[in-house]
C-alpha cells in the first residue's frame, strides 16, 4: 500500500442478515434480561466463591514479605485484584471493587521494571482489608466504617488524593 | 418477537471468570440467543473460534496465559482466523482512557466497562447488529473505523503514514 494511503473495506453485515429486519432495544425484552441478571447476581456469593483468589492473594503477599523477588507475585495480585474489582461491582460488594480499584492504581503507578519500588505494606494493607470484607460479607454500603477504611487506603495508594 | 430475532446468533463468551461467564450467558439467553460458546482464555476462544460458526464474540481483557487483546490481535490479523471481521464486544474492568484507545487500537467493535449490566450488553447488542463501522487499514492498524461518524476534519490525517492527508485506497 502506497505511503499516505489508507483501503476502506465495508465488511458483509452478517449478524444483520442473520437477525434480518430492524433491531432495537424492546423494553419488555430488556425487562426480562434484567430480572434474569438479578437473579444470577442474588445467588453468588463472592464470600464462597473468591476464596481460591483470596488465597493466592495471600500466597503472593507473603511471598513478597518474605523477600521473594516481587514483579512476578504482583503482577499476580494485580491480575487477581482486576478480576475482583469487576466482581465486586458486579455482585454487590463495592467495597470489593474499590479496595481493589485502589490496589491496581498503586501498582499500575510503577513502570513493570519499577514495580520493586512498592510498599509491601501497602500491599499488604489492601489484601488484609478485601479479605475482612468478604469473611464479614460486607455487602452493599457499609456505613462509615467501611467507607473510612476503604478511603484511607485509595489516600495511601493515590487513587484519592 | 425479539427473541426469535436473536436466536440465529452464535455467540462466544471468553471471560476466565465463572461468575462473570455465567451472568453475561444469562443475559444473552433472556435477549434469545441459543447458541452460546465459552472461553475460559484465548486460547480456548481460538479453538471454539475454529471449531464452530461464531457471529460475535464478548470478551473479557485481563486473563492469563494470553489476554483479551492477543485474542482480538488474533481474531483481526492471523491468517488462520476464519473472519477477520469477526465483530467483537470488549468487556472489562479497565475504565482509564489510556486502556480503552488501546482496546480500540487493537480493532474491538464496543467496549463495555464493568459492572455489566443487561442494558448495556443490549445496546452493545443492538450496535454491532444496527451500525457496523468500517474497517480501515492504514498502516498498521487494520480494524473497524475508530471514528464513529465521518465529519469535516481539518487537523492532519493520520491514517496517513506520512501524517498527510490520506486518500482511500
Amino acid at each position: 500500500m502506497a505511503k499516505g494511503t489508507y483501503e476502506v473495506i465495508t465488511p458483509p453485515n452478517k449478524l444483520k442478515d442473520l437477525v434480518g429486519g430492524v433491531t432495537q432495544i424492546n423494553d419488555d425484552l430488556l425487562a426480562k434480561a434484567e430480572a434474569a441478571a438479578q437473579v444470577v447476581i442474588d445467588t453468588v456469593d463472592l464470600s464462597e466463591t473468591t476464596k481460591p483468589q483470596i488465597a493466592a492473594l495471600q500466597q503472593a503477599v507473603d511471598a513478597i514479605l518474605q523477600g521473594a523477588e516481587r514483579a512476578e507475585h504482583e503482577k499476580v495480585i494485580f491480575a487477581i485484584m482486576h478480576d475482583l474489582r469487576g466482581e465486586g461491582a458486579n455482585f454487590g460488594y463495592p467495597l470489593v471493587a474499590r479496595i481493589a480499584a485502589s490496589m491496581n492504581h498503586y501498582l499500575d503507578s510503577a513502570a513493570p521494571g519499577e514495580r520493586a519500588r512498592n510498599d509491601p505494606d501497602v500491599i499488604r494493607a489492601h489484601v488484609d482489608a478485601l479479605r475482612g470484607v468478604l469473611a464479614n460479607k460486607l455487602k452493599g454500603e457499609t456505613g462509615a466504617i467501611g467507607a473510612q477504611i476503604v478511603g484511607g487506603l485509595e489516600s495511601i495508594s493515590g487513587l484519592k488524593g | 418477537m425479539q427473541e426469535a430475532r436473536l436466536q440465529r446468533l452464535s455467540v462466544l463468551i471468553v471471560d476466565d471468570n465463572h461468575n462473570m461467564r455465567e451472568l453475561v450467558r444469562t443475559i444473552l439467553q433472556a435477549l434469545g440467543v441459543v447458541n452460546i460458546y465459552e472461553g475460559r482464555e484465548s486460547e480456548h476462544a481460538i479453538t471454539k473460534i475454529r471449531d464452530f460458526s461464531i457471529d460475535l464474540v464478548v470478551t473479557d481483557w485481563v486473563m492469563e496465559p494470553k489476554d483479551g487483546l492477543d485474542l482480538v490481535k488474533w481474531i483481526r490479523t492471523s491468517p488462520d482466523s476464519p473472519d477477520n471481521f469477526l465483530p467483537i464486544i470488549m468487556v472489562t474492568g479497565h475504565t482509564e482512557k489510556a486502556r480503552i484507545t488501546e482496546a480500540r487500537d487493537a480493532g474491538i467493535n464496543e467496549f463495555m466497562a464493568k459492572p455489566i449490566s443487561a442494558r448495556a450488553l443490549y445496546r452493545r447488542l443492538v450496535s454491532v447488529i444496527e451500525h457496523p463501522r468500517q474497517f480501515v487499514r492504514p498502516g498498521s492498524y487494520f480494524g473497524p473505523d475508530r471514528r464513529r461518524k465521518v465529519e469535516p476534519f481539518a487537523g492532519a490525517d493520520r491514517r496517513g503514514d506520512d501524517g498527510n492527508k490520506a486518500s482511500a485506497a
